[in-house]
């Protein structure tokens, strides 16, 4: 995916519904400009992020429950 | 006042009491009185507090309890480690009147191991936005040309010691906020392995990538730090359980057969580093090849794939910890903090597991680099550029040559390498196998014996 097609797959209209699902619909306009600008570079990066890959690839980080003792 | 003294000829001088720990403090004070009203380093000075400990660690080396070399040191610590009683910002108006309950692991063997701390050093805002003028305190400044950038995001650490305001300080790195600022102000700092050096009490910036690691004068200094801060923390989860050699016994000063891989392609084609920083390098990796190491070319994923992962990743971590103050109080934050960080809620669950799945890769070929030699060397970065705003787009579309050992969570040190025409600081880049921070030390210490770059300090303070 070319960076300039990325860069235009997000209309304002999409931009608005993923900014409701992420609880920042009610951002001040000012803010909400700075959103759609960062979320342009962002996608971006995403879409250079493969997503083809083997069925068992485990991701980078393991629980390991012995790490997490009991609060208190 | 004494002469500046890197962090181990302090603590060689105060065991043998030709030193005293009040006295050496008493020089810091009169320097930070000095210069730091323009240079910034500090946000909070704990001064009556730093008092009482160099007094309490000089009656208890007069009495001979001796606790060894970071007794009656003063330092500083970033200001995101948290500190019992003192206030911790993380340069942030979010955070302004935060006062922790705690110490941060750092902190406490600090402190055990007689330290006196003098205060918290300026950060970028949570580690993360910056240089920024919109945020709780003003951005620090490089002590060898006031008009230029610290870097980032441990600048107050690295402009303090550069300056001889501290000898010592703690700082974190999630993309180069440790080697960057060691870089950019002409002293020793480590990026240690993952899970070498506690983050318990350390604010996070991305909890996946964070190190927490020493900044000081020296490679030696550095070992010293990295000696009583390392060790496994069960209150940590990223903490590993691994056996803490004695780095300072590793810097023997021989890297005779030490094979030392480069990066060229990184360097040439990824991320061209400019003419002199070249030739700065090539004249680093002969002073190696003099002391009888071997250097060979060696390759590694494109740049681009380790910052897409690290970047995609963090800024998914960093809204989720942001996440209510940024729908609640967007307006305390900085603005390029906020820019960088607003848009991570919008990234698709999947995506961020992919880039997690696609960092098990680029993690396992960084490794894999290892087998043909024993350490990688590289640039840190460029000399340091002038202080002034930076788009806030920057964090995405620039690369580095920092990002990827966070990526990999291999050990990675920045040294003094020499100085450009303007006098601003050249950074030669040290990278290990996971661990193996000993081999790294121990080359930079071998590097800093053959050359004459710690006898420069910044004029400001001459």
């Amino acid at each position: 995916m070319s960076e300039e097609r990325a860069s235009e797959e997000t209309t304002p209209e999409a931009l608005a519904v993923l900014a409701r699902q992420a609880g920042l619909d009610q951002l001040p306009g000012a803010y909400r400009a700075e959103l759609l600008a960062a979320w342009r570079h962002v996608e971006r990066m995403a879409a250079r992020i493969p997503a083809a890959r083997p069925y068992a690839d485990e991701p980078a980080h393991v629980f390991d429950p012995t790490r997490f003792g009991a609060e208190g | 006042m004494t002469a500046m003294l890197s962090l181990a000829e302090a603590a060689r001088r105060i065991e043998r009491r030709d030193l005293s720990p009040v006295e050496l403090l008493a020089d810091c004070l009169r320097r930070i009185e000095a210069v730091d009203e323009r240079l910034c380093s500090f946000v909070t000075l704990t001064r009556e507090r730093a008092l009482a400990e160099a007094r309490a660690a000089e009656a208890a080396i007069m009495a001979g309890d001796y606790r060894g070399p970071m007794h009656g040191i003063p330092y500083n610590l970033k200001d995101i480690f948290e500190t019992r009683g003192i206030r911790t910002t993380a340069q942030s108006r979010q955070l302004a009147d935060h006062v922790p309950a705690a110490d941060c692991d750092a902190q406490e063997r600090l402190q055990a191991a007689g330290g006196v701390l003098l205060g918290k050093a300026a950060t970028w805002e949570f580690a993360h936005g910056g240089p920024a003028w919109d945020v709780l305190f003003p951005p620090c400044r490089n002590p060898w040309d006031l008009t230029r950038d610290p870097a980032g995001s441990s600048s107050g650490s690295g402009a303090s010691i550069a300056a001889g305001l501290v000898l010592a300080s703690m700082g974190s790195d999630t993309g180069g906020s440790i080697r960057g600022p060691a870089a950019a102000n002409g002293i020793a700092g480590l990026k240690p392995s993952y899970g070498r050096v506690s983050r318990r009490g350390v604010l996070p910036n991305c909890f996946s990538h964070d190190h927490a690691g020493p900044l000081a004068w020296t490679v030696e200094d550095v070992a010293i730090l990295l000696g009583i801060t390392a060790g496994h923390d069960p209150r940590d989860p990223g903490s590993a359980d691994r056996p803490v050699p004695d780095y300072r016994a590793a810097l023997t000063g021989d890297v005779r057969g030490l094979r030392i891989g480069v990066p060229w392609r990184w360097i040439e084609e990824d991320l061209p580093a400019s003419a002199p920083t070249r030739v700065a390098l090539t004249a680093a990796l002969d002073v190696f090849r003099g002391l009888g190491a071997t250097v060979q070319p060696v390759s590694l994923p494109p740049l681009q794939e380790y910052e897409d992962c690290k970047k995609i990743i963090a800024v998914v971590e960093l809204f989720s910890i942001h996440a209510r103050q940024l729908r609640e109080t967007p307006e305390l934050f900085g603005a390029s903090l906020r820019w960088r960080i607003i848009a991570g809620g919008l990234v698709r669950a999947e995506t961020y597991v992919q880039a997690m799945r696609q960092r098990s890769l680029l993690a396992r070929r960084m490794q894999a680099a290892f087998a043909e030699v024993d350490v990688l060397m590289l640039p840190t970065g460029e000399p340091a550029r002038p202080l002034q705003p930076v788009p806030p787009e920057t964090l995405f579309t620039k690369r580095s040559y920092t990002t990827a050992f966070n990526v990999g969570g291999n050990p990675a040190l920045a040294l003094c390498m020499g100085f450009d025409a303007a006098g601003l600081p050249f950074s030669l880049q040290i990278v290990g196998r996971l661990f193996d921070e000993a081999t790294v030390l121990r080359a930079g210490d071998a590097y800093e014996r053959a050359t004459p770059w710690r006898q420069r300090r910044p004029a400001l303070v001459a």
